[in-house]
């Protein structure tokens, strides 16, 4: 047989779409050609398997950035999962239950690429990766949830995600002298002793701040 | 008229009405609500319609900032169920449809495509569907965008012609012809790789 049926007509098919006329009319065709009935079968098995493919659980990460109530918060105790009665009742388990708790936050945050600021002179290559990272706005309780989307940077304080800044420009480096004064205002920073590199909102401008050690070297030969 | 069977709040119209109001007027709660319920299917659209899981999460993520950038102004023309899978399809269009690699047509290609296995009583059918599972999430990440959309949200998420017309903002016809051209494309792709 040389003509064949149209790939709509039998995708149409698979999904009981024909209207009566069309469906006798296919179903007489069918009867008589083999090569349509095989390409019916593979299309009928291609939508079967792919019904089949399994679903898979929201993953954590995606929880732990989008869903609030999570707030992450930087020099302060992380809100941990609330324990059951039985365990707040057993003291012994409590410090054990702190530990847990700050291993899954730690372990969390390491799935989500924290530190997220490469060290480096230029702004991320693909800013619509998640960021996190500490850049308290206005001067606003630091948070540790940010959110970069197209150039722009969105923040979260308390559970509610606004938009912080425009499109994104590469921090400049934090002078010696600013970085004495970021870190005298804010100590929740040099309290992290990391060793990634900062970025902050330090008087409406953006800067790299380097929280390791060796950062402060410059700092040392400028006061000599 | 009251009416004498109560409707579950949470499955109409209203309902998601009052989410966006929620939402608009600044109640934070209504966000979360939105997550809680859509989450998964957000994640499992992203993850069919990416190539990788690490893209599906980003995705994810892009697709709830813009529902909660948006979602003051959803305006019940449809539920919010489908607007939100209109906003992820939209989201992952124009994120991956531009990197998918070029596909050589179809027609060029029709009637080579039949070496796809049939089912059957085969001891070894688990294992072998585990396998076809992953050739079959290859595939896919290789059909076009416009057409991997409508057949996953016809046989994945398990949509009308109808409620994809809606989604992807196209006549019912069209939904129809990317179906065909979607599985056409997959059955080639298998039948190719077995």
């Amino acid at each position: 047989m040389s003509v064949h049926l149209a790939v709509d007509w039998l995708s149409a098919h698979v999904d009981g779409a024909l209207g009566p006329a069309d469906r006798r009319r296919a179903d007489a065709h069918l009867a008589e050609c083999a090569e349509c009935r095989t390409r019916l079968e593979g299309l009928r098995v291609v939508a079967a398997a792919l019904g089949d493919l399994p679903r898979e659980a929201t993953p954590r990460a995606l929880d732990l950035v989008v869903a609030p109530r999570r707030p992450l918060r930087l020099g302060r105790p992380a809100a941990g999962p609330r324990r059951p009665p039985a365990l707040a009742a057993t003291p012994l388990l409590v410090p054990f239950a702190g530990i847990v708790a700050i291993t899954v936050i730690l372990l969390a945050l390491a799935a989500l690429r924290l530190p997220g600021w490469p060290a480096g002179d230029s702004a991320p290559s693909a800013p619509r990766k998640l960021d996190l990272r500490a850049m308290p706005p206005d001067g606003g309780a630091p948070t540790l949830a940010w959110w970069r989307v197209d150039g722009r940077l969105f923040g979260r304080t308390g559970s509610l995600w606004r938009e912080v800044e425009g499109p994104a420009k590469p921090p400049r480096p934090a002078s010696p002298a600013e970085r004495r004064a970021i870190l005298a205002a804010r100590p929740e920073l040099a309290a992290l002793r990391s060793t990634a590199t900062w970025e902050v909102v330090w008087k409406g401008e953006r800067l790299r701040l380097e929280l390791a050690a060796s950062a402060a070297a410059p700092e040392a030969q400028e006061e000599r | 008229v009251s009416l004498s069977v109560p409707v579950p709040l949470e499955r109409t119209a209203d309902a998601d009405l009052e989410l966006a109001r929620r939402h608009l007027a600044g109640d934070e709660t209504a966000f979360e609500e939105v997550y809680r319920r859509h989450s998964e299917l957000v994640y499992n659209l992203c993850r069919r319609l990416a190539p990788s899981a690490a893209d599906a999460l980003d995705l994810a993520q892009d697709v709830f900032l813009r529902i909660h950038r948006h979602l003051g102004r959803f305006a019940g023309r449809s539920t919010l169920k489908t607007w939100i899978y209109r906003v992820a399809v939209n989201q992952c269009r124009s994120r991956l449809g531009r990197r998918l690699p070029p596909t050589e047509p179809l027609e060029d290609r029709l009637g080579r495509g039949d070496r796809w296995p049939a089912p059957g009583p085969d001891p070894e059918q688990d294992a072998a569907r585990a396998e076809q599972g992953r050739r079959l999430e290859e595939a896919l990440a290789r059909v076009p965008m416009r057409f991997r959309a409508a057949v996953v949200l016809r046989d994945v998420e398990g949509l009308s012609y109808e409620e994809i017309a809606g989604i992807l903002g196209v006549p019912s016809g069209t939904v129809r012809s990317r179906i065909a051209r979607g599985r056409e494309a997959l059955r080639i792709a298998l039948g190719e790789s077995a």
